[in-house]
């Protein structure tokens, strides 16, 4: 798979303030990449950076395998679509002259291609509509800037903050837009928002950022391990409990000092009588659940530490 | 580049902005005659010598028609802060990250702009002008002599300046708008520039003629008339006032507007190409 963006040490300031702190952040071709941070964490800034709206102050990033500082990067910036923190339309444009405006900029000469996106986010009704954007809802608008962005065929979209303002029909709507643009067409997606149940949904790769800094990245699979249910027997004899545990459940597992954790539900009932029957004498059982959100407070927490 | 341009075109024939200029640009064209007809008849009546001899050179079809490019009142003023309002959309709208986003460069976005704003400044400046002399010549004369080649050329190189002048203006703008965070702002500066501008050459005319009358303190009369020459948006006082442009005219009219237009579009490049967009 190849990379869609790689970021190196990518520095924001403004005047005293570090809005973005050494960022090295990697999206390969295919990602939904989930970037999560709380307000003013800096997840805007790094898509404006990413976007060319902004300059580094120092670091590099590369888009496409085209560096930011090369003059090939227009190049590679033309493989994108982005919304950033709001949609950019003009308010006294009717949808379809917003898109025509855009095509016109892209060189689009299909008409169709206009129909096609306006359907794409669920606007058809809009084709040929008077109405100036400036009457929409924000969902509208919203969607509206979604379909700008996909005008131009991009191999890679930048969407910041893209359920806000939606219902929840628009949520799911774009949620299923998403995952058939990903799947469909291939097109990679960097996904910023602070709500992460909805991002969990379609994220295969997450970002956290906390104050400037990229905290951690990890898969989709990584981060269901790490919030999945664990229980934790701890023995008198690890070693011969881990042995038992083994042949007892298929779950995954991992010794620790004292005994072992199993990862995902398991039949405890079957496991513990096992275990007795081994002969191994149980000192403590404990049963966790982290949620998403958990993990996030818990990373973000000892980030701010 | 095509693309952005037809773009920028595309969104200023699109704002409802650029009718109301077209109206007001017919309107200040009817109006503008009529008025100094009103003018001329109340000082005839009140036998004011002076009055009638100022405004004689101004009563003909010429002196309306080079007198409708003044930046200082009228369309002059107003059609730059229309065409602020429209070109700033771009950067409060938020629409420019489209261009850049699309693979655009800077510098081509900041063209763009500077044409599109030239373009439609001068196209609705001429609008106006051409209306005011078609009016003007129901009522008056062209000149007051017979109209000749050498007028017919006269007239073209006077039109050239005025163009001149307007691409001076778009570079003021243009750098402005992309230079500012907000179109008041934009406004605010444009008006006091121009307007700083256009009094200070009046006011060296006024001073010129006083002093002259003295006859004392030529080197002071000399700096004025420099002063004034270089002002770009004085030049009225000096473009379709005669019959013949010497070289020294065309240096005058030539020079500051070019060092103008390429000084605001120096800046405007440099700026914008540093700038972070919202």
């Amino acid at each position: 798979m190849g990379q869609v963006l790689s970021t190196d040490g990518l520095c924001k300031q403004y005047k005293k303030h570090m809005a973005v702190n050494a960022v090295n952040m990697n999206i390969e071709k295919g990602d939904i990449y989930g970037f999560v941070g709380e307000n003013g964490s800096g997840k805007t800034t790094v898509i404006r950076l990413i976007t060319g709206l902004i300059f580094p102050c120092s670091g590099s990033f590369r888009l496409f395998g085209v560096d930011n500082r090369s003059k090939e990067i227009g190049k590679a910036r033309s493989r994108v679509g982005a919304i950033v923190e709001n949609p950019s339309i003009y308010m006294n444009m009717s949808a379809y002259d917003n898109l025509k405006t855009q095509c016109t900029i892209l060189g689009i000469e299909d008409e169709g291609k206009i129909q096609s996106v306006l359907a794409d986010v669920g606007l058809a009704d809009l084709y040929g509509e008077k109405k100036h954007a400036s009457n929409f809802s924000l969902g509208m608008r919203q969607r509206l800037g979604i379909a700008m962005a996909l005008l131009g065929d991009p191999e890679f979209l930048i969407l910041d903050e893209p359920m806000n303002g939606l219902d929840p029909a628009g949520i799911v709507g774009l949620r299923e837009l998403i995952l058939r643009l990903n799947r469909e067409r291939g097109i990679t997606f960097l996904i910023s928002s602070h709500i992460l149940t909805e991002l969990s949904l379609v994220a295969t790769k997450y970002g956290i950022i906390s104050k400037g800094r990229l905290i951690e990245e990890i898969t989709a699979q990584q981060l269901r391990s790490r919030c999945a249910k664990t229980t934790e027997i701890c023995a008198d004899d690890p070693q011969k409990l881990a042995a038992v545990v083994e042949n007892a459940t298929r779950n995954e597992w991992e010794i620790t000092s004292d005994g072992v954790k199993i990862l995902g539900d398991t039949d405890l009932t079957a496991l513990l009588s096992a275990v007795i029957d081994s002969g191994v004498k149980i000192l403590s059982v404990h049963c966790n659940e982290t949620s998403i959100e958990d993990y996030y407070l818990s990373v973000i927490g000892g980030a701010k530490q | 580049m095509t693309g952005l341009l037809k773009a920028d075109f595309r969104r200023v024939f699109k704002d409802k902005l650029l009718l109301v200029m077209g109206i007001l640009a017919v309107v200040f064209a009817l109006i503008t005659p009529l008025l100094y007809i009103v003018l001329l008849s109340a000082t005839e009546m009140a036998n004011d010598e002076m009055v009638t001899g100022m405004l004689s050179g101004l009563i003909t079809g010429k002196g309306q028609f080079f007198g409708s490019f003044s930046m200082g009142n009228n369309l002059g003023l107003i059609a730059p802060v229309l065409l602020a309002i429209v070109l700033c959309k771009d950067f409060s709208y938020g629409t420019v990250r489209n261009k850049i986003i699309a693979g655009k460069s800077r510098s081509q976005i900041y063209l763009s702009l500077f044409i599109t704003c030239s373009a439609v400044l001068i196209g609705v400046m001429l609008l106006h002008a051409f209306i005011t002399l078609g009016v003007s010549l129901i009522f008056f004369d062209y000149q007051p002599t017979a109209f000749t080649v050498a007028d017919f050329w006269y007239f073209l190189a006077s039109l050239g300046f005025e163009i001149l002048v307007l691409l001076f203006v778009s570079s003021l703008l243009s750098w402005l708008c992309a230079s500012m965070k907000n179109v008041g702002l934009v406004i605010v500066l444009y008006v006091a520039i121009a307007m700083v501008l256009v009094m200070a050459g009046s006011i060296a005319q006024t001073l010129i003629s006083v002093i002259e009358m003295t006859g004392e303190h030529e080197s002071l009369v000399a700096l004025l008339q420099f002063a004034s020459r270089i002002n770009v948006l004085n030049s009225a006082a000096y473009i379709g006032t005669g019959t013949e442009y010497g070289l020294k005219d065309v240096l005058y009219l030539t020079i500051p507007a070019c060092l103008g237009i390429l000084g605001f579009a120096t800046l405007g490049l440099f700026k914008f190409n540093k700038k972070d967009l919202k």
